[in-house]
């Protein structure tokens, strides 16, 4: 799988936001959320994006399966995601 | 043709309906423009065909180009009534009719002449990089009521109107400031690099003080957003 169109990741404040030359949407990231973003650029699985979160942040792996796949679901309603 | 300045920058037009020249009457100048603009097209006057009063049609029309080679130059549209007090900015935003209008009155209401108007509406904010500090103004798009004055001040502060019940206030985190920002500032529809550039802007203006005013339309409620002016 892998994201629908190109985004741009701006940081803004303490947020990410996602831009794209396609659509009028920005899309407001958490850092976690900007992080697997830009690993959806490029085609990839739900596997070695948990497995780049591990190595990124120091969480209990577990966590952040949940919280990966719940964002993941989230871009997969909006109709981002390319599988 | 007519040349208009508006914050700081000059723009021909050869205008083709005369209101747009008698809606800008106190931007008109008589320098030379730094902009030459096209003339408004047909599919851009009828771009505003419902949205406005017949003779504000070509006027519209330019507020979508004017904002855009302003937002190139570090200059940024955002919704808000403004006001000038003691030589400084405050800027009042919330959704319409939420009532920053109303709160603005309440500031003329009880300084009178002490406070001038920069702008109910669509007053422009500019980042100066050098500094790192933000000017803020006025514009001839200015709602309805056509509240508004050709002058520009820093800015000190933005302010979130919130109706409430009783009155309190707040300085917001960036993460909370920022919702309203996006939703309330001009970011083009399309574009990228302007997208890219409102974005970078409200990078920097997120760090100018944000409050939320949880309010009722009383005096007390000017009284605490008059603090945000003096810290």
């Amino acid at each position: 799988m892998r994201l629908n169109r190109k985004y741009y990741i701006q940081p803004v404040g303490d947020s990410k936001i996602a831009v794209c030359q396609e659509s009028q949407n920005l899309i407001k990231l958490t850092d976690t959320g900007a992080f697997i973003f830009s690993l959806l650029d490029k085609e990839t699985t739900e596997e070695a994006i948990l497995n780049a979160l591990c190595e990124e942040y120091d969480a209990p792996r577990e966590t952040m399966e949940i919280d990966m796949r719940e964002f993941i679901s989230k871009l997969r309603k909006e109709g981002l995601l390319v599988e | 043709m007519i040349t208009f300045k508006i914050a700081g920058c000059s723009f021909g037009l050869t205008n083709r309906m005369p209101e747009t020249a008698t809606l800008l009457a106190d931007y008109l100048t008589h320098e030379a423009p730094d902009i030459v603009l096209d003339p408004i097209t047909d599919d851009e006057i009828e771009s505003f065909n419902e949205n406005c009063r017949p003779f504000e049609r070509e006027f519209f029309a330019l507020h979508g180009r004017v904002v855009k080679h302003l937002l190139a130059k570090d200059i940024l549209l955002f919704h808000g009534s403004s006001l000038a007090y003691d030589g400084k900015g405050i800027l009042f935003t919330a959704p319409s009719g939420t009532g920053k209008s109303t709160h603005a009155l309440l500031w003329r209401e009880r300084f009178g002449d002490e406070v001038v108007m920069i702008n109910d509406d669509k007053p422009l904010l500019q980042y100066d990089k050098e500094s790192g500090s933000w000017r803020i103004w006025g514009t001839p798009w200015c709602g309805k009521e056509r509240i508004q004055n050709n002058i520009n001040v820093p800015l000190k502060s933005l302010v979130v109107i919130k109706r409430g019940e009783t009155n309190s206030i707040r300085l917001l985190a960036e993460n909370e400031a920022l919702d309203n920002l996006l939703s309330q500032s001009f970011i083009p529809a399309t574009e990228l690099p302007l997208r890219l550039k409102a974005l970078d802007l409200l990078d920097k203006l997120v760090k100018v003080p944000v409050y939320e005013l949880s309010c009722t339309i009383s005096q007390k409620a000017v009284s605490l957003s008059l603090q945000t002016l003096k810290n």
